[in-house]
């Protein structure tokens, strides 16, 4: 089958009055890493959930591997680390993945022999007899996908990997997820950050306030949203600038407040030096060029800017950008 | 499946202090059970029932194996009991004092009744009345206060499954949700009726290797003990599956096993009175209430019957307690079938 997941106006409110999904058509390819992005609140969490019968579909349908998804078997080649997860905390890291895959139908020494597989790939084999009680943030998110891939499930959906991981434990786990990707296994990964998903994911949408914004690759998001032409953001700090030299730098200048610099955009990084030279010229001090790459990033917060907004929205993409 | 969760219900109670204090309260019971009692042979070559407290064999026992025994006859069967002392004191026809003379003779004539029954039931040595009935005294103390214990233990195995966070992964495996309500209720039933069998085997051997005397019929008090504790725990489900609170599910435990039940068999037992009394509205409430609350006395008492094999299996509360056994399982799958989570 080309795809591992497909929904057909998927749709779920919440007591009748939250309507946290609104007719959601998705269609994931067997293999790829799908990133399902969006700013907190969007509906991630309740279209993994749904798609999963945690949560249960107000209307329409999908299918997981072919099979309607309120099956359970349609559950049966599928891992899951949900967001937020708190494992009974009677339980040892290795207890954890036993009660789990035994849930899940394993047993015996095939799953001890997974689990000690599991457990090593995500290096948390010294921690194996533990109480959960006492991991750390990092441990247990590994735990959870180690919990997650036993089986070796066709599809693995992860919400929120890395939340509250420290830059280097993200960096191992985005590797453990690449190659399990490259074991042919289909992902799909919940995330704000951007930068995640954007270094991850083969494919993206955007989730926004219950809809797919935008469903494509990286490049297509990026060059759909009027990101033609802006390729590069520039910040420079200076000494104040007069009037007359930025009469001088290119229409795109905005300065910034208290005269501490300004900010460009610029067709391409060659153009950088030519503002140096022109700044030079006319004696202004350089304290600093900071570039910001003109992204997946700014894709998303154009996209989730342009819809009829409440006001809320705008301090939400404001902190899903503060993220690194 | 059902062994992950049974396996799990382990993990957690082990960790529960209510638990192991029940344990170890089954273990002392167990051990003061196995080492009280023994035979003692008077001067004339008699063996009585007597411990190891006093030179001195003890009869307390073996009168009470007779009271309980003549108690259980006398009991007969509720229902026409009732229908019998409702007939006389609705007799219209009847003056005042000849009313009163009829309740009279109806009761002295049950009296006999069960006088005759004691005395035919009694051929049994005093010896093993006296060790029977210390057995009754036994598992029915064990009963009393584990059960308590196990209503603490349980309350909260429902809520902790269900705390958001825990239950997610557990729902998205391959199972269906009535799988692992059902598989979440054995587990804590499971660990319960094997404490309760275990007790109930060691007890058998202990006491049977300390008198002589293997009462077999021990085990006979197993399946309606058993099914109370399963009838509460049904409860404690559907309230911890709704309210998500262990403290909640913990409080409607108690106040159905200890408050209600009390409230119930009290106003059965002065159901007599009333009718007598001529309050026929109390005497219905009474009836109707018999019918509609659980009662785990009477259930309990008809479990410590079995084992003196005295002949009573009343229908009413057994057919109370297996409704609200169903209708609690169907009610909390109910919900957490249509839940989200
Ligand atoms: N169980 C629930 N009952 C009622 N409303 C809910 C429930 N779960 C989520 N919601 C609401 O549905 C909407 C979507 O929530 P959801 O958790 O799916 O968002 P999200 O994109 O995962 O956000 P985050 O980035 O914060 O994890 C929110 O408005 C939330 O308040
Ligand atoms: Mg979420």
């Amino acid at each position: 089958m080309d795809y591992a997941i497909e929904t057909r106006d998927l749709s779920k409110t919440y007591n009748g009055r939250i309507h946290a999904l609104k007719g959601i058509n998705l269609r994931v390819r067997t293999g790829s890493c799908f990133g399902l992005l969006g700013p907190n609140g969007a509906g991630k969490s309740t279209l993994v959930k749904t798609l999963l019968s945690i949560v249960h579909a107000s209307s329409g349908t999908a299918q997981l591997l072919g099979k309607d998804h309120r099956d359970p078997a349609a559950r049966k080649a599928v891992g899951y680390l949900p967001e937020g997860h708190r494992f009974p905390l009677y339980l040892t890291g290795r207890g954890v993945c036993q009660y789990f895959g035994q849930l899940a139908g394993f047993a015996g020494a095939a799953l001890a022999q997974d689990i000690e597989a599991k457990l090593a790939l995500l290096s948390m084999s010294e921690w194996a007899d533990t109480r959960v009680s006492k991991y750390s943030k990092g441990m247990l998110q590994r735990l959870g996908l180690a919990q997650a891939m036993l089986g070796n499930p066709a599809i693995l959906f992860l919400d929120e990997p890395t939340d509250g991981v420290d830059p280097v434990g993200r960096y191992e786990l985005r590797n453990v997820i690449r190659s399990i990707q490259a074991g042919g296994t289909t992902i799909f990964l919940n995330s704000h950050l951007l930068s995640e998903v954007e270094e991850i994911c083969d494919e993206i949408a955007i989730l926004h306030r219950g809809s797919i914004m935008q469903q494509g690759s990286v490049a297509t998001i990026t060059a759909s949203v009027g990101g033609q032409g802006k390729s590069c953001l520039v910040t420079f700090t200076t000494s104040p600038v007069t009037a007359g030299v930025l009469a001088q730098l290119p229409a795109t200048t905005t300065p910034l407040n208290e005269q501490r610099g300004f900010q460009v955009s610029l067709d391409s990084e060659s153009g950088i030096s030519a503002l140096v030279d022109v700044l030079r010229l006319n004696r202004v001090d350089i304290f600093g060029i900071e570039q910001t790459r003109l992204d997946l990033e700014d894709a998303f917060i154009e996209l989730i800017k342009s819809p009829p907004a409440n006001p809320a929205a705008a301090p939400q993409s404001a902190t899903a950008r503060m993220n690194p | 499946m059902i062994r992950a969760v049974i396996g799990d219900t382990w993990q957690q109670s082990k960790q529960q202090v209510v638990f192991i204090v029940m344990l170890v309260v089954m273990l002392v019971v167990l051990i003061a059970g196995i080492a009280l009692p023994r035979a003692i042979v008077t001067a004339d070559g008699e063996k009585r029932f007597g411990t190891i407290l006093s030179e001195r064999p003890i009869n307390y026992f073996s009168q009470q194996w007779t009271d309980e025994y003549a108690r259980t006859l006398g009991m007969g069967d509720d229902a026409s009991r009732n229908a019998a002392l409702r007939n006389i004191a609705n007799d219209n026809t009847l003056s005042q004092a000849a009313r009163g003379e009829k309740l009279r003779t109806y009761y002295s004539e049950q009296r006999r009744l069960r006088d005759e029954a004691v005395s035919r039931a009694s051929g049994m040595p005093e010896y093993q009345r006296g060790v029977e009935y210390f057995i009754h005294v036994v598992v029915g103390g064990m009963f009393k206060v584990t059960m308590l214990l196990f209503i603490a233990a349980c309350a909260g195995y429902f809520p902790a499954m269900l705390s958001s966070g825990a239950i997610d992964i557990v729902l998205s495996k391959p199972v269906d949700r009535l799988q692992i309500y059902l598989g979440k209720y054995l587990g804590g039933i499971v660990l319960y009726v094997a404490a309760i069998v275990a007790f109930n085997t060691l007890l058998f051997v202990g006491i049977g290797m300390r008198t002589g005397i293997y009462h077999f019929r021990i085990f006979y008090s197993i399946p309606l003990l058993a099914f109370s504790a399963m009838v509460l725990y049904a409860l404690l489900a559907l309230v911890g599956t709704v309210s998500k609170s262990a403290t909640l599910a913990l409080v409607t435990g108690y106040v159905f096993y200890v408050v209600v039940d009390s409230l119930v068999s009290a106003l059965f037992n002065f159901q007599p009175v009333f009718v007598q009394m001529g309050w026929e509205s109390v005497a219905t409430v009474s009836s109707v209430l018999r019918h509609v609350l659980p009662n785990f006395g009477t259930m309990n008492n008809m479990a410590l019957a079995s084992l003196l094999n005295a002949p009573i299996f009343e229908f009413t509360p057994f057919a109370v307690a297996l409704a609200w056994l169903l209708g609690c399982l169907g009610l909390g799958y109910w919900v957490f079938n249509r839940r989200d989570y």
